[in-house]
């Protein structure tokens, strides 16, 4: 059906007297207004989740501030054991110097007079009768050469 | 009671937002402001003043390499060690300080007196002052645990020599700043200094490193150590055995090296003189072997003898008319004993140190080649070892020869060597004719600990194989047979040379005031002739009554050649049939020990002395 004739179809079943009044609207203050509810429901915050949510907090701050203090130990820790390190290659060095003197000849010496012995006016030396028999390496050689690369480098370690 | 409000704020709601904001954007634009000024324009000042607040920065000193022996002994060795020092601007009653300060470091009123002034921070106005620089831990505890205001400590580090004066000539010494001053640790100083380090870390108020703070290190490298040829043992020995000839002798000095004529390396060497002021003998710092000149007398006849095998013009074998005087220019040069005139072979020349002898062979050769070999065999140059003050000796130039000369300086007089030159051409002869430059470092180790050795010196040839053996079949002789008995040792072949020379003294001439001669007496040789593995100098200065090389230095050389073989573990290549073991005719076991009983009872009874046997 189209529109004309649909407002024709209206006229032919209206009254012929005037419209009557609409109906007054009931009274409200100035402003306001109904606000439909909306569809979406209001979101409700679980308490627990709130309370979770805090104590995960809680702990993270917490979490943070214990490895803080690990931290800080553990520097105080690398402090110590720095100044223990130089301590102890100081008290090594000392030592080494130490070992030294004792083992000097001139000390042993002294300390062999001190017991009564005495250096012979004469030494005799006693020698194999086979002359080519097999004898032991030479001082300096092979023999120190080996001490040396095992000790040294311990002997040298690079400073702190 | 309801706010009483003016009615322009009535009217005007939005005027006390407006001033509000105006107050904030006063109080914002102020900070901004202040903001920009602090981070911006004056930032560099504030940085600095803050990176000063919190950062600190330590210098890590570089420690001076040490110096061991040939065996790793620690010979010189540095040890971080407390220096005190004061800020005088932060100490209030100087004169207290000091006085406290002087128990622990021992000051006497005087050294305190002058401490006070230096503490004395009004007239000096210096922050800084040393007090007492690398004292002894328990010093420096102590003086700390006194807590005087404006007292800090610092480390430096300090020289030591474990043995004590041992190879002190050789070692040499360094300054208050650890700088070399002699010997070797001048000689190597850069070699042995380290290179200082920086620690830069992040602190909070007491200093403490703040954890996950900068830390930067830039670390210490530790100078290199050196390993001498010197053999700690051998050193001392050598240091006895000289120390004991010379107060025996009443000499006033003495010096001896000990090598390894194959290598060039040097085992031992000793220097000793007396001290002018109290006459006491003393381990000198001059390491007078290398850089002193002597006349070494007739030990300088190999020389000679040596060149004239070496050019062809005589034999060992070879006979030559020798009168006792022989005169040469306008000087009448002597033999020691009056003989008649006879036929000497020149082994017999050399056997028994024929001052004549070895003018008439010199003559055979001429000047030049006399010149050119006592060059050839090192004379008149300094060595390779690069010691510092190392002396060239004397030779004169060809053409400042007199007429003298030709007889004078064959036989070791008007040439002056040092003991260390006279030591290496006796060693040509020990090589079979090459000369092998002397050397005191058998290695550096750099601050890695890598271990780098030093290569032997080039060996050049001065004479050939068969002069050398024919040499030292002479020198054998010598200690066999002639002047140089007191040096040989039991069980070996020692070749070797006897050496009595006047002493040319300061003033000129050889005679002093009262008309007397001062001597050096000198030996050197080398063993086992047939295959040498030691050689050994030993020079006497001026030694009071018996004055020759063969009596005052070939003792010292046998001592210490007997020391020398042992220490090596070289076992002796045969028995010889003089010396203690005569009687074991065989050189079986069971005769050498019946023997060495018999020698014992001997001794013991002769002198009740201990006789040890080793090996």
């Amino acid at each position: 059906m189209s529109p004309l004739s649909a407002r024709a179809q209206v006229s032919s079943v209206a009254p012929s007297r005037a419209p009557a009044a609409r109906p007054k609207a009931p009274s409200r203050p100035g402003h306001l207004r109904v606000v439909v509810p909306s569809k979406r429901r209001r979101l409700r915050v679980s308490p627990a989740l709130v309370v979770g949510s805090l104590l995960l907090v809680v702990a993270v701050a917490f979490g943070v501030a214990i490895a803080q203090v690990f931290l800080a130990q553990g520097q105080v820790r690398l402090d110590q054991m720095e100044a223990e390190l130089i301590s102890e290659q100081s008290r090594y060095q000392t030592l080494r110097k130490d070992v030294a003197e004792l083992e000097s000849p001139s000390r042993i010496v002294a300390a062999a007079e001190k017991q009564g012995m005495v250096v012979p006016d004469d030494v005799v030396y006693l020698q194999p009768s086979n002359p080519d028999a097999e004898v032991a390496p030479l001082s300096g050689g092979v023999e120190a050469a080996t001490a040396w690369s095992t000790v040294k480098p311990l002997l040298a370690a690079p400073a702190p | 009671m309801k706010p009483v409000r003016s009615a322009a704020t009535r009217r005007r709601p939005h005027l006390r937002i407006g001033i509000i904001l105006v107050g904030l954007l006063l109080g914002f634009g102020g900070i901004s402001v202040r903001l920009v000024l602090i981070q911006g324009l004056g930032g560099d000042e504030y940085t600095s003043f803050g990176t000063s607040q919190r950062m600190q920065t330590i210098v890590l000193p570089g420690a001076r390499g040490s110096i061991f022996d040939r065996n790793g002994n620690d010979l010189a060795v540095s040890l971080p060690q407390r220096t005190i020092w004061a800020n005088p601007t932060l100490i209030d009653r100087p004169v207290e300080v000091a006085a406290a300060l002087a128990g622990p470091l021992g000051f006497d009123p005087a050294a305190t007196a002058v401490l006070a002034g230096r503490l004395d921070g009004r007239s000096s106005g210096t922050q800084f002052a040393y007090v007492a620089r690398r004292v002894d831990e328990s010093v420096a505890d102590a003086v700390a645990e006194l807590k005087l205001p404006g007292i800090g400590f610092l480390e430096e580090s300090k020289r030591f020599t474990p043995a004590g004066v041992l190879a002190h000539s050789v070692l040499g010494s360094v300054d208050v700043d650890n700088l070399g001053q002699s010997g070797l640790e001048m000689q190597y100083d850069k070699a042995l200094s380290g290179t200082e380090g920086e620690l830069v870390i992040e602190t909070d108020i007491r200093r403490r490193a703040l954890p996950g703070g900068e830390y930067e290190l830039k670390a210490a490298q530790r100078g290199n150590d050196l390993v001498l040829t010197i053999d700690r043992s051998m050193q001392y020995e050598t240091e006895r055995a000289l120390r004991a000839q010379i107060e025996a002798k009443g000499a006033q000095g003495g010096m001896v090296v000990v090598s390894r004529p194959a290598t060039g390396e040097i085992l031992a060497l000793a220097n000793f003189q007396r001290d002018a002021e109290s006459g006491e003998l003393v381990a000198t710092g001059n390491n007078m072997a290398v850089t002193t000149v002597y006349e070494p007398g007739s030990v300088n006849k190999v020389i000679t003898v040596a060149a004239a095998l070496e050019e062809g013009l005589l034999t060992p074998e070879t006979l030559i008319k020798v009168p006792d005087s022989l005169q040469v220019s306008d000087h009448r040069f002597s033999d020691h004993d009056n003989h008649p005139t006879e036929d000497y072979s020149v082994d017999r020349i050399l056997t028994e140190s024929s001052n004549v002898g070895t003018i008439k062979i010199a003559q055979m050769l001429g000047p030049d080649r006399v010149d050119s070999y006592l060059r050839r065999f090192g004379f008149g140059k300094a060595t390779d070892l690069g010691f510092p003050h190392e002396a060239a000796g004397i030779l004169l130039d060809r053409a400042d020869y007199s007429g003298t000369s030709i007889g004078a300086i064959p036989i070791g007089q008007g040439i002056a060597v040092t003991a260390m030159q006279m030591l290496e051409a006796y060693n040509v002869l020990a090589n079979g004719g090459l000369y092998v430059p002397p050397r005191l470092i058998l290695a550096t180790v750099d601050s890695a600990g890598q271990r780098h050795s030093t290569p032997s010196g080039k060996p050049r040839r001065v004479v050939s194989a068969t002069t050398a053996s024919q040499m030292r079949a002479m020198l054998v002789n010598v200690v066999a047979e002639g002047t140089g008995k007191r040096g040989g040792i039991t069980g070996y072949d020692v070749a070797g040379k006897t050496g009595t020379a006047r002493k040319p003294l300061p003033q000129g001439g050889y005679q002093d005031g009262a008309g007397n001669y001062h001597y050096v007496a000198n030996f050197v040789g080398f063993l086992p002739a047939e295959d040498p593995e030691l050689s050994i100098i030993v020079v006497i200065d001026e030694p009071v009554g018996d004055i020759f090389g063969g009596t005052v230095a070939a003792p010292v050389f046998a001592d210490l050649a007997q020391y020398g073989m042992r220490l090596l573990r070289i076992p002796p290549p045969r028995v010889t049939t003089g010396g203690t073991l005569a009687g074991a005719a065989d050189g079986s076991a069971r005769e050498i020990v019946a023997v060495v009983e018999q020698e014992r009872v001997r001794a013991t009874a002769a002198t009740s002395t201990a006789i040890a046997v080793g090996g």
